[in-house]
This record gives C-alpha cells, structure tokens and sequence, in this order.
C-alpha cells in the first residue's frame, strides 16, 4: 500500500519569505477572484441587454400588431411603418407574417433583399396568444426573434398569422465588446493594483520579522547579547522567550566553562601528586617509571586539549566583545620580559593602540601567549610583536632571533593536537594549544623567516567587524 | 637556603617538602593561604612556591600582600590550569616565574635554582671566585678543578655566603635559612661549619675566603677571585621585585 503522503502529494513550494508565500498567494488567488467577478459582471450586463432588447421586440411587435387589419382573404399591412427601420433595406431589424400554412403572407420592406426562403424555420408548435423570445441564426448573421401567434377572424373563420420580428444582434455584439474591452481593461488594472497593494502589506507587515532575523544574526555573530528592539504584541512573546533562552544558554555556557576547568584542575592535581611519588619513590621497578610517567604526560595533555576543545566549542557560537590588542599583548611582553629575563630579552611591540579582536580574551591570551613564550624561549636576545589588520583579517606576527623552525617540523606543528617539541615537558604543548583555538575561530598559522633571522609565527584571524 | 611552599593539597604539599628538603633546602610548608601569607611577611626566605588556587586567600592575593609587605625573594607559582590568564596575572601580582601542573621534580628543581641564583644577580649556575668554582645546579664545589666533599649543610652554607658575597651575614640570619623554623637556634653549629669549610677549602689560609667579622658574622670575600663574574656587580636581589 502506497502511504497516504505517496498518493497524496501536494506541489512542494520551496517558497524561502513570507513575503513571497503572500505574493504568491495573491497572484494566485486575486485573477481566481477577479476572474470570477468579471464573468459575473459579463453575464450580468449580457442579461440586460438581452432583457432590453426583448423588451424592445415586444414593442415592435405590438405595433406590428397594432396596424395590421384584418383583410378578406388574409392579413392587411400598411405599406409605410413608424418603425423608419422596417422600411429601410437591411436595416438589421426585420418583420414578417407567417400563416398557419408556413405562408409568408407579409414582409418588412427591409427584407427585400433576403429571400422569403432564408427566413429561419419556425418549428415551434402554433399556440395563440404566446410570444416566444429567441435567438437564430439566418442570412449569415445572428438574430434575435420575437414571435406571436394570433388568431383573426378572416372570412367569418379563424385564421392563424404569426407574427415575427427579428433584430441583427451585431449592435449588441459591438456594445457587449466595447464593455468587455473596458472591463478587462479595469479588471487587470485592479488586479496589479491590487497585488501591489497586497504586496507592500505584507512587506510593512512583515517587518518586525525581518528586524527579528536581523537582530538574531547580530546575536549570531556575536554582537549583541540578547534581542533589544521593540517589536509588536504579536511576535513579543516570541522575542522575549527567545531572550530568555539566550540568557540562559549565555549561563549556562559559563557554568559549563567553569565546571570544565574545574575538571582540569582537579585531575590534574592527582596527577601532581602521582608524579611526585613516582619521582621520589625508591622502587626497585626502575623500567616501569619512564612507562608511567609518560602515561602521565599523556593524560596530562588529553586532560588540556579536551578543555581546549570543549571550550572552544562553547566558544564558537558565544558573544564576542572588542577586545583591545596591544594592552593585552603588553602584558604578555610584561610577564614575559620577567620570566625570560636572565636572557635580557628584547621585546617590541608595534600595534596600533584601537587595534580591535573580536573574541574572548582569554583565548587571545592563550594564543598570543604560548607564541610569546616560545619566541622568547628559542630567540637569542630579540622579539617582534606587531599585529595589524590586512583586508577581513587581523594579523599578529610573533617574530625571533632563534635558529628558525625546521621545515620538518613546521607541517607537524601546523597539524592541530601535534607537539613540536617534545624535550620541555609540561609546557611544551603550547603551539597546539594556539592552533586549536585559532582553528576555533576559523583562523589559520603560517610560519615563515623572519628578518631578525628566526622564526616568525604569522597569525591570521577574523578582523573585529563592528559598529 | 630556606624556601616557603604554599600548596593546599597536602600530598603535593609532603612531596614538595620531601622532594626539597632532600635537595639540602629548608623547607616550611603552608596549607592555605592565611597560613602562608602569614609566614611569607613573617620570614625572609630565599625562595617562595606557591599554589595560585588557595582557600582563605588565593595565591595572587598572597604574593600581592607579600610584596606590599617589601618582601623580595623570588616568588615560582604552581597552576594546574595553566592558562595565560592566571600565569599573567601571578606575574604580575609579583611572581618571578610559573609552573604547570604536573610538573617533573628535575623540572621544579631547575627553576629554583634559577630563580634563587638570579636573586643573587648570578645568570650563570657556575659561581667562581678564583680557584673556588660553586656548580649551583649540580650542587657541587670544585678546588682547582676538584671535587671538594661537602656534607649538604656545608654547601648550604657556602653557597648562601656566596650568592651573598661581599655581605656580612650573621649566624642568625645563616642559621634561619639553613634550617625550618623550629630549630633550636643556641647553637654553634654554624661555627662547625665555617671551621670545616675553612679547612676544606683553603687548608693552608692563603685565599681568606670567609672572613670573620666581629660582632656581625660572615663573610665571603671576592678579594681571591680574579675572574670576577660580570653579572654579581649588579647587585643581589635587585631585580626580585616585580
């Protein structure tokens, strides 16, 4: 058995605005509506006329009636009408008098020109006193018939004429034409009309929407914390419950942050401690020890890569604040400049002081840091920091005067999660610890020489792109 | 040299006074914050280790009163999130230097002896006053280029006095860095170990290298040197405030 949904399709529309829907929907439906009133109005005017014009046969035909006498063998007719019509050749308006034996026995001098045999059978059955309104067609145009049976005493008998009067529906037709052309004419004009209308409804309706979807992509690019605008009474509930569900995830981001460092920080301190042992146990199972403690070092790094990685996924789709470069990296040289000190390190800083990031502090501190630091660890005595924006992107350069990076090795630090040096311990994961959070934000690291003769560690992130 | 750990967890906090105390330090240990703040203004160490994540009072806050206070002995801090946020912060409440958690006892034991010797204006680990060479990382001392037999309290002692050279120093202030803060200070043991210094590194008095002064202490004299290192004229500790 074929699903309900199989048999039943229904056209899928991939209609993308609500505007478009109602566009659509007006266009649809407004020449459904229109369409149907103008056929009303047609059919409506067409009666009219037809009714009129039955009226006016009426007439004719009682002043046909009025004037004929009744003779001694037949019906008489005086030669000259009031109607100017009937006496003018083809005229369009036409009369003539049939016995009860089917004999033309008077005709309009209008119809001169038509043969008697051209006149349209009758073949309605005869009934004194019953006029019949119709419509036929002779002599290569179509007519309008009024009929009236009669009964005149002729001859001391009862003779039966019918009378007949026929009238060119031409004229009608041309007026019935003219009125359609001005009614197409109003209708499609009312429907563009209408459809413009209907259009710009839905635009000034649907505007709050479309505020809504721009404040929420501000939200989503991180540059507002929640919906502020004024929105009206219908959609406000939609708006303040989706606040609510901003702030709430805004906490509940934090808490989750919050509780991962914790996590690190209490498994990492077992781990302290289990080292230690280790180190100052006199165990006789010395083959054991190089095992252990590189199990701890590895725990120790899967402990710091996951937080990186869960928190950069908080991270990614969190609110962005502006946050000012070089004072940060001033204090990274600062702290720096102190641990590195006996090298009497050099350290320049050349950013702009309005330089903006777009991102958390924290992971600038942790990018900028962990390049500083090993800047300041293999350089000699020289570092550059300088940042800059090129294009969409914020450059951070970290240059030295060490012996460079090895080609070898570059790809390996490029990779995210590889360690380049394994020799320093514990804070030797620090390169992948800025790939990762740089790879959090769609950045990217090139390393390249510098002209101070080392390494230099090129940073490119997203530029701050605000108000 | 006597040294201040502050750690709240107390197996790290045992294996630290263990790990240094067998090194030849003197080790006084802190539980929480309170406690160590409390002996940081109360003694000059030569060298404070300290938890950023304390109860009672956290380890910035510690270090910051500490320095307040015009402590200046090198501060080394423990982090076990190891995030720039609290490195740069301890630095700049006045820490000279930070380790991350869990760290290699040879790792911890590099960075004091960098830090206490880098206090005393020394930037290489090879102290040496002419004949007499003091390895402040292997803790040995060479005569000529022999090894000398030191007991670690007379090393303790001499590589006080010298990262301290040119200084009077009296017994007490020797004897307060040599030993925890319950020692039994009426002692002479420190003469001990001057006499035997003497006898082991000048046996015939002809370099004066610790000098008596009356009333005030001792001395280790630069005079016998004639390769002055550059870097001890700087003067000591200088550089320990942040």
């Amino acid at each position: 058995m074929t699903p309900l949904s199989e048999r039943f399709r229904l056209p899928t529309l991939s209609v993308s605005s609500l505007t478009t829907r109602l566009f659509f929907a007006s266009v649809v439906l407004l020449p459904l509506l229109l369409g149907f009133s103008a056929t009303m109005l047609d059919y409506a005017f067409k009666l009219s006329l037809e009714t009129a014009e039955r009226d006016a046969l009426r007439s004719q035909v009682y002043l046909l009636l009025g004037v004929a006498e009744p003779g001694d063998s037949t019906l008489e007719m005086p030669p000259a009408l009031t109607e100017p019509r009937f006496g003018e050749l083809n005229s369009g308006l036409y009369g003539w008098i049939v016995d009860g034996e089917d004999r033309v026995v008077w005709q309009s001098r209008s119809t001169d020109l038509i043969p008697s045999d051209y006149f349209p059978a009758l073949s309605a059955p005869f009934e004194a006193g019953v006029k019949d309104f119709f419509s036929s067609q002779f002599n290569a145009d179509d007519f309008y018939l009024m009929t009236y049976d009669t009964v005149w005493p002729i001859a001391d008998d009862d003779a039966r004429f019918r009378f007949v009067v026929a009238h060119s529906q031409s004229d009608l037709k041309a007026i019935l034409a003219a009125y359609r052309e001005r009614l197409l004419v109003w209708v499609v004009g009312l429907a563009v009309l209408l459809v413009l209308v209907q259009t710009l409804i839905a635009r000034w309706g649907l505007q709050p929407l479309r505020r809504l979807a721009r404040d929420l992509e501000l939200v989503e690019a991180g540059k507002s914390q929640s919906l502020s605008g004024q929105y009206p009474a219908d959609i406000r509930p939609v708006t303040e419950n989706l606040n609510k569900v901003l702030r709430a995830e805004q906490a509940q981001r934090e808490r989750y942050r919050n509780t991962l460092g914790d996590l690190a920080h209490s498994l990492k301190t077992p781990l302290s401690v289990v080292r230690g042992q280790l180190e100052t146990a006199n165990t006789n199972q010395q083959d054991i020890m190089p095992v252990v403690d590189d199990q701890i070092s590895r725990m120790s790094m899967i402990i710091d890569h996951q937080l990186r990685r869960a928190t950069a996924q908080v991270t990614q789709n969190s609110v962005y604040a502006r946050v000012l470069v070089k004072p940060l990296i001033k204090r990274l040289t600062a702290a720096m400049q102190k641990v590195y000190r006996h090298k009497n390190m050099q350290i320049d800083v050349s950013i702009a002081k309005d330089l903006p990031f777009s991102g958390d502090e924290g992971d600038l501190m942790e990018m900028a840091g962990n390049l500083i630091e090993n800047a300041c660890k293999y350089g000699v005595s020289h570092v550059i920091v300088s940042a800059s924006i090129a294009g969409d992107d914020l450059k951070i350069y970290i240059e030295d005067d060490g012996p460079g990076v090895p080609d070898t090795i570059k790809s390996t630090i490029l990779t995210r999660g590889a360690r380049a040096d394994t020799v320093t311990s514990g804070q030797g994961i620090g390169l992948s610890v800025a790939v990762d959070i740089l790879s959090s934000y769609g950045g990217s690291l090139q390393i390249s020489r510098s002209s101070l003769g080392g390494a230099s560690f090129n940073l490119s992130l997203p530029a701050y792109k605000g108000a | 040299m006597r040294l201040l750990v502050v750690e709240d967890e107390a197996a790290i906090r045992n294996q630290l006074a263990d790990y240094l105390g067998g090194l030849g330090f003197a080790v006084d240990v802190a539980a929480d914050g309170k406690e160590g703040l409390y002996f940081a203004k109360e003694y000059d160490y030569d060298l404070a280790i300290i938890d950023i994540g304390l109860p009672e009072i956290d380890g910035i806050e510690l270090i910051t009163q500490a320095r307040a206070a015009g402590k200046s002995y090198p501060v080394l801090i423990l982090t076990a999130r190891g995030n720039w946020q609290d490195k740069v912060k301890g630095l700049e409440a006045g820490a000279d230097d930070y380790l991350v958690k869990p760290f290699h006892n040879e790792e911890l034991r590099a960075r004091v002896n960098a830090l206490i010797r880098r206090a005393s204006g020394h930037s290489k680990p090879q102290l040496e006053f002419g004949p007499v060479t003091i390895d402040t990382a292997g803790k040995q001392v060479l005569l000529n280029g022999a090894e000398v037999e030191l007991t670690s309290y007379e090393y303790n002692t001499l590589e006080y006095l010298a990262h301290h050279a040119g200084e009077a120093i009296s017994k007490t202030v020797l004897t307060e860095h040599l030993y925890q803060q319950d020692f039994e200070r009426d002692s002479n043991v420190i003469e001990v170990f001057i006499g035997r210094l003497r006898k082991k590194l000048d046996p015939k008095g002809e370099l004066q290298l610790i000098t008596t002064i009356r009333g005030q202490g001792y001395r280790f004299n630069t005079e016998p040197t004639s390769v002055h290192n550059s870097v001890a004229t700087s003067g000591s500790g200088s550089d320990a405030i942040g």
